[in-house]
C-alpha cells in the first residue's frame, strides 16, 4: 500500500494552469526526484500536499486516507519539510532549535546537546553557529541548519526542496548520502544530477 | 465655579487661526491646502453637531439611549479601525465590533461601579464621556496591533508555513506573530505613559481643571483612566485577533488572503 498517492491532481492560479492530472504513488522507502524548469510548479506541488495551497483539484491520500482538514495536521507531523525559501525563523540558532522542540508535539523529541553538536560536525558547521543569529547565516549554512532540524525531528518522510543549492561539493555529497543511504522516504526537488546517481531513485518530470 | 464660555466672535477668531498653517502651506507650496480646509471644516461642523446632540442627550439622560449611543460609538470605532487597516469589512467588522464592545463596556462599568461607586451607572456624563475617552484612545493601538499581526503573517508566509510543517497547532503557529502585533500595539502607549503630566498634560486633565476640579482630583481620574485605556487596549487587541482568526484562516490553518483589500 502506497504511503502517499496523488490522483488527477491539477492546480491553477487565476485561470493560469500550472499542472494537470498528476498521478503519483510513493511507497515507503522510495526516493523520488522531481525535476523540471523553473516556474513549472514543483514547489507548489509540495505545498499543496502539505495543505498550504487551497483550491486544487483531484485527490491526495496519505496512508490510504484522503487528506482533509482533519488529518492534515497528522500528515504535517509525519513529514520533514525543508522549504526552498530558507527564511524559516529568527533569533539565535540555538534558540530557534529550542523553540521548535517546545512545540507540544515535539517536546518528547527534545535532543540532547551532544546529538546537536554531532550533527553540526557531520554537516561541517562550526559549533559557534549555534550562538549566531539565524538571519545572519549564509544561504548554505541556513540550509544545513534546516536539514539538521528535520533530522532531529526524527521524521522518516522528507520533502526536500532544493536543499543542495548553495552547498559546496563535499557537503553536497554528505547531504545526498545522508538521505539516500537510509530507508527514509523522500521527495526531492533538485536540478542536481548527483541525486540521480544513486541506486533505485525514481524521477518525475514536470513541464 | 464653572468654565468661561467662548462667545461666537472669539470662536470664529480662534477657528480662523487655521489660516496660519494654510498660509505656510501656500508659501512653501506644500499642496495640502484643500485637504486642510476640508478636514478642518469637517472637524468644526462635526463637533458642533455632536455638541448639540450631546447637550440634548445629557439633558435627557435616559439609560437606554446612553447605552445605545455608546454602542454606536463602538460601531463607528470598529469601522474606522478596519478602514485604516488594509483589511476587508465583510470578514472583520463583526468580530472587531464584538471585541471592542466587550472590552470597553466591561471596563467602563467596572470604572463606574467599583471606582466611582456611581448611583446611576448609566449616567450620560460618565458612560459616554468616559466610554468615548477610553474607546478613542485604545482605537489607534488596536488598529496597529491587528494590522501588524495580519501583515506580518502575510509577509512571513514561509515562516508561518514552516511552523505548521513542524507540527505546530494553529495557536502555536500564530503565537510569534501575535506577540509582535501585541508589542507594536502597546509599545507607543507604554512610552507615552511615562511622559504623562510632565511633557504632556492629557486632554482629560485639562478639561477637568477648566471645569473647576482641583488638579489632584483631575490627576486621580487621569491615573485610573489611563490604566483603563491600557487595559482596554490589551484586551481588545487580544480579542480582535482571536475573534477574527476564526474567519481569517481556513480549516488547514492557512491565512485567507481574501481578507486583505487589494
Ligand atoms: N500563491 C500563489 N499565487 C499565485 N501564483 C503563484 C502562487 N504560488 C506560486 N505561484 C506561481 O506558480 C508558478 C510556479 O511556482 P513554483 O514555486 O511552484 O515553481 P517551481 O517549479 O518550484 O520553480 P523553481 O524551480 O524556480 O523553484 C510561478 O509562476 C509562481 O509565480
Ligand atoms: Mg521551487
Amino acid at each position: 500500500m502506497p504511503l502517499l498517492e496523488l490522483n488527477n491532481v491539477s492546480l491553477s492560479f487565476k485561470d493560469q494552469s500550472l499542472f494537470e492530472n498528476i498521478n503519483l504513488s510513493i511507497n515507503k522507502g522510495d526516493k523520488l526526484v522531481i525535476s523540471g524548469p523553473s516556474g513549472t510548479g514543483k514547489t507548489s506541488l509540495l505545498k499543496l500536499i502539505l495543505g498550504f495551497i487551497p483550491g486544487f483539484e483531484g485527490q491526495i491520500s496519505f496512508q490510504n486516507e484522503t487528506i482533509t482538514h482533519h488529518n492534515i495536521w497528522k500528515v504535517r507531523r509525519s513529514i520533514g519539510y525543508i522549504s526552498q525559501d530558507s527564511d524559516i525563523g529568527e533569533g539565535k540558532v540555538g534558540q530557534l532549535i529550542e523553540d521548535i522542540f517546545s512545540l507540544k508535539v515535539n517536546i518528547k523529541l527534545k535532543p540532547d546537546p551532544g546529538k546537536i553538536k554531532e550533527l553540526f560536525h557531520f554537516f561541517r558547521l562550526e559549533e559557534s553557529t549555534l550562538a549566531k543569529d539565524f538571519e545572519e547565516l549564509s544561504g548554505g549554512e541556513k540550509k544545513r541548519v534546516a536539514i539538521i532540524i528535520s533530522i532531529l525531528l526524527k521524521r522518516d518522510f522528507f520533502f526536500l526542496d532544493e536543499i543542495t543549492s548553495g552547498l559546496d561539493d563535499e557537503v553536497l555529497k554528505t547531504v545526498i548520502g545522508y538521505f539516500m543511504e537510509s530507508d527514509h522516504t523522500a521527495i526531492i526537488i533538485s536540478h542536481d544530477k548527483e541525486w540521480m546517481k544513486k541506486q533505485g531513485v525514481k524521477e518525475f518530470k514536470l513541464n | 465655579m464653572s468654565t468661561v464660555d467662548i462667545n461666537t466672535l472669539p470662536l470664529i477668531i480662534g477657528f480662523a487661526l487655521i489660516l496660519i498653517p494654510i498660509a505656510f502651506s501656500w508659501w512653501f507650496n506644500i499642496g495640502i491646502i484643500k485637504r486642510t480646509l476640508i478636514a478642518s471644516f469637517r472637524m468644526g461642523i462635526q463637533l458642533l453637531l455632536v455638541g448639540l446632540f450631546l447637550e440634548y442627550l445629557f439633558e435627557l439622560n435616559n439609560s437606554f439611549i446612553n447605552i445605545a449611543w455608546l454602542m454606536f460609538m463602538i460601531l463607528v470605532a470598529s469601522v474606522s479601525m478596519i478602514r485604516n487597516s488594509d483589511l476587508k469589512y465583510r470578514i472583520l467588522l463583526f468580530p472587531s465590533f464584538m471585541s471592542l464592545a466587550i472590552s470597553t463596556l466591561s471596563v467602563v462599568f467596572f470604572f463606574n461601579i467599583v471606582i466611582l461607586n456611581l448611583e446611576n451607572i448609566f449616567d450620560a456624563k460618565y458612560l459616554i464621556a468616559i466610554g468615548g475617552m477610553i474607546l478613542g484612545n485604545s482605537l489607534r493601538s488596536n488598529i496597529v496591533g491587528v494590522s501588524s499581526f495580519y501583515k506580518s503573517i502575510k509577509r512571513n508566509e514561509n515562516r508561518y508555513h514552516y511552523q505548521l510543517s513542524l507540527g505546530a497547532t494553529r495557536l502555536e503557529a500564530i503565537l510569534p506573530f501575535f506577540r509582535e502585533g501585541f508589542k507594536s500595539a502597546v509599545n507607543p502607549f507604554i512610552a507615552g505613559m511615562a511622559t504623562f503630566g510632565i511633557v504632556s498634560i492629557p486632554g482629560m486633565m485639562t478639561g477637568q481643571i477648566l471645569g473647576g476640579s482641583s488638579p489632584m482630583v483631575a490627576v486621580k481620574y487621569q491615573i485610573t483612566i489611563v490604566t483603563a485605556i491600557f487595559v482596554v487596549t490589551t484586551v481588545s487587541v487580544i480579542l480582535t485577533i482571536l475573534f477574527t482568526a476564526r474567519s481569517s484562516f481556513n480549516a488547514y490553518g492557512v491565512l485567507n488572503k481574501g481578507i486583505f483589500k487589494n
